[in-house]
C-alpha cells in the first residue's frame, strides 16, 4: 500500500518536502539554534567520553570513544532513533491535523515522512559529516562491507517501526509524548548510543543480541566502522527477524487506530 | 507592601491551580524523568563496573553528580526555562502590555505565572529520591565548609544560566519569537556530569566557560568532594555571577527599549 501511494504520489511528498525545507529555511534564526544545538550535544557527549578513556587503566582509547560517539550520534538524526516522527505523528493526533491529512488521497505516514525531512535538512546535513569525521577519526575497513546493506535496512525498518508503534499511542492517551520519551531513554540504553557497548560486560552484549535493539543501530555503527569479530552473521539475522516481525506488528496497529479514530468534524 | 502581598498570593494561587487542573499530564512528565535517572544509572553502574572508575570518579561519586545534575536540571527548569517560554509567549502575543502596567515586578510575574512548581518538586522528590537511594554515601567525604562553598558555586552558576537563558530569550523582543533558542538550553544539560578535574587545562576554561550549566553540576560537585581545582571553581564562579548580574541588567533593560508593544 505505502509503495503504491509512493509510486504515485512522488512528486507530491517531494513537493511537500521542498515546501517544509523552504519555509523551515525562511527563519535563519531557527537554522543556526537548530544546527547550535546539533553541535552542542555531540560536542559535550564527546568531552565526556574523552574524559572517560583518558582516566581509564584499561586499553580503551579515547580517540575510539569519541569516534564512536560521533557516528553514534549522526546516525540517530539520520534514522530518526530518537523518534521525532513519532512525535511529529502524535502531534497531529493531539492537535486534529491528522483529520486534514486523512482527506487527503495520500498515506499519511509518508506525509509525516516528507514533512520530516524538510524539516531536518540541516540537522541532516550536520549528523551526515558527524558520521564521515566518526570514521575518518576512528578509522573503518571494508571487512564488513558485506553486512552493510542488510543491517543498514535492518536499522532503517526497525526505527521506522518503533517510531510509528509510538506515534500510535498518540490515539490512545494525552501523555503519549511523555511515554515516548520515557522508552526513548531506555532503548537509548539498549541500542548503544547513551554508552558504547564494548564499554560493557560480554555477557550483557550477549543477552542484548536476541533483543531488537543492537540491529537499530549497534550493528550499523560496527559495520561502518568495520568491526568485523564484533559483529556476527546470526545477530544480523536475529535483526532482520525483529524487523519483519515488528514492521507487521506496527502496522496492524496504525492501521487498527486509524479505522477507529473519530475525529472532531468528520 | 500589603498590596504586594496580595498580588503575589493571588499569581501563586493561579499558577498552582492550573498545574492541579493538568495533574496527569505532570505524572507522565515524571515517568519520563524517572526514565531518564533509571537509565543513567545502570548505563554508569555498567561502566563503572566494566572500567573501575568512570573519568577518575567513582561510581557513587559519579551518582552523586548525576543526583546533582538532576536537582540543578530541576531548579533551572522550573525557575527559568518554563518562565522564559512564557514570556516568549508574552512577548509574541502581546501579553506582555498587561504585566507592564500592573503595579508589580513583570519579572517576579513571568516567574511566577511560567512556573511549574509542583511538576518540578514532585520530579525532585522521586526522581531524586530514586537516584540518592543508590548512592552509597558513606563512602563520599564531605565537610561543612565544602557543603557550604558547593552551595555559592550552584548559587553563582544559577545567576549565570539566568543571563544566559535571558540571553537566549532576548532574540523574541526584537524578532517576535525565541522559541526555538530558548530550546537551547535542554542541550546545555544534555550532557552535564563531564568531572572538572578530569578535563585538559584548556577544556576546563571552555566547557565550563561556555557552558555554564556545568557549573552547577560538575562545579558543585568538585567543590563539595574538596578535589582538585576546587578553589579555583568557587573563584571562577563568584566572578562569573556578578559579571552575569550586570550583564543581566543591561539586557533587560534593552530588551524592554526593543520592545515594541502590541498597543503602540
Amino acid at each position: 500500500m505505502l509503495v503504491g501511494s509512493l509510486r504515485r504520489n512522488l512528486g507530491l511528498y517531494f513537493y511537500m518536502m521542498v515546501n517544509e525545507a523552504r519555509r523551515y529555511m525562511s527563519y535563519p534564526l531557527e537554522i543556526v539554534s537548530s544546527v547550535l544545538k546539533r553541535l552542542m550535544a555531540p560536542v559535550l557527549l564527546i568531552v565526556f567520553w574523552y574524559a572517560v578513556g583518558s582516566h581509564s587503566n584499561s586499553t580503551i582509547s579515547p580517540k575510539d570513544l569519541v569516534a564512536y560517539t560521533l557516528v553514534a550520534n549522526g546516525l540517530t538524526q539520520v534514522f530518526s532513533s530518537d523518534f521525532k516522527i513519532a512525535g511529529i505523528v502524535q502531534k497531529m493526533i493531539k492537535y486534529g491535523e491528522i483529520s486534514h491529512m486523512m482527506l487527503r488521497p495520500s498515506s499519511i505516514l509518508l506525509q509525516t515522512f516528507a514533512k520530516y525531512t524538510g524539516r531536518n535538512i540541516a540537522d541532516g546535513v550536520v549528523n551526515g559529516l558527524f558520521v564521515v569525521i566518526g570514521l575518518i577519526v576512528g578509522g573503518t575497513s571494508f571487512s564488513t562491507i558485506g553486512y552493510l546493506p542488510f543491517v543498514l535496512i535492518n536499522a532503517l525498518v526497525l526505527n521506522m517501526s518503533f517510531n510509528l508503534l509510538l506515534g500510535t499511542l498518540g490515539f490512545y492517551t494525552p501523555g503519549a509524548s511523555a511515554i515516548k520519551n520515557t522508552i526513548n531513554h531506555v532503548i537509548q540504553l539498549l541500542r548503544g548510543s547513551t554508552i558504547p557497548f564494548y564499554l560493557v560486560a560480554p555477557v550483557v552484549i550477549k543477552i542484548l543480541n536476541f533483543t531488537p535493539f543492537p540491529a537499530s543501530m549497534y550493528h550499523v555503527v560496527l559495520a561502518l566502522r568495520g568491526r568485523a569479530y564484533l559483529l556476527r552473521p546470526v545477530d544480523v539475522a536475529i535483526g532482520t527477524l525483529w524487523a519483519v516481525l515488528i514492521l507487521a506488528v506496527s502496522m496492524a496497529a496504525w492501521r487498527r487506530s486509524t479505522r477507529s479514530y473519530e475525529a472532531v468534524g468528520l | 507592601m500589603k498590596r504586594d502581598v496580595s498580588i503575589l498570593k493571588g499569581m501563586i494561587v493561579y499558577s498552582l491551580r492550573s498545574q492541579f487542573a493538568y495533574l496527569t499530564s505532570s505524572w507522565f512528565g515524571l515517568l519520563s524523568s524517572v526514565g531518564f535517572c533509571v537509565t543513567y544509572l545502570i548505563a554508569f553502574g555498567l561502566i563503572a563496573d566494566r572500567l573501575g572508575n568512570i573519568a577518575g570518579f567513582s561510581k557513587d561519586q559519579i551518582y552523586f553528580s548525576l543526583f546533582v545534575g538532576e536537582m540543578s536540571f530541576l531548579l533551572i527548569v522550573a525557575r527559568l526555562y518554563d518562565p522564559a517560554n512564557y514570556l516568549n509567549n508574552l512577548v509574541k502575543d502581546g501579553g506582555l502590555d498587561f504585566l507592564l502596567i500592573r503595579p508589580f515586578s513583570v519579572r517576579l510575574s513571568a516567574s511566577i505565572m511560567g512556573s511549574d512548581i509542583l511538576d518540578s518538586v514532585q520530579t525532585a522528590i522521586i526522581a531524586g529520591g530514586v537516584i540518592a537511594s543508590q548512592i552509597n554515601w558513606h563512602n563520599l567525604v564531605f565537610s561543612p565548609m565544602s557543603l557550604a562553598l558547593a552551595f555559592v558555586v550552584l548559587v553563582c552558576g544559577y545567576y549565570v544560566c539566568r543571563t544566559l537563558i535571558f540571553l537566549l530569550t532576548y532574540p523574541a523582543f526584537v524578532y517576535g519569537d525565541a522559541s526555538e533558542s530558548i530550546g537551547f538550553t535542554w542541550t546545555m544539560f544534555y550532557q552535564f556530569y563531564t568531572p572538572y578535574e578530569a578535563l585538559p587545562g584548556f577544556m576546563k576554561v571552555a566547557v565550563y566557560g561556555l557552558v555554564p550549566s556545568m557549573l552547577m553540576t560538575g562545579g558543585v560537585v568538585n567543590v563539595a568532594l574538596s578535589r582538585s581545582g576546587h578553589r579555583s571553581v568557587v573563584v571562577f564562579s563568584i566572578f562569573s555571577a556578578i559579571v552575569s548580574i550586570i550583564w543581566y541588567k543591561i539586557l533587560w533593560r534593552r530588551a524592554l527599549k526593543r520592545y515594541t508593544s502590541a498597543s503602540s
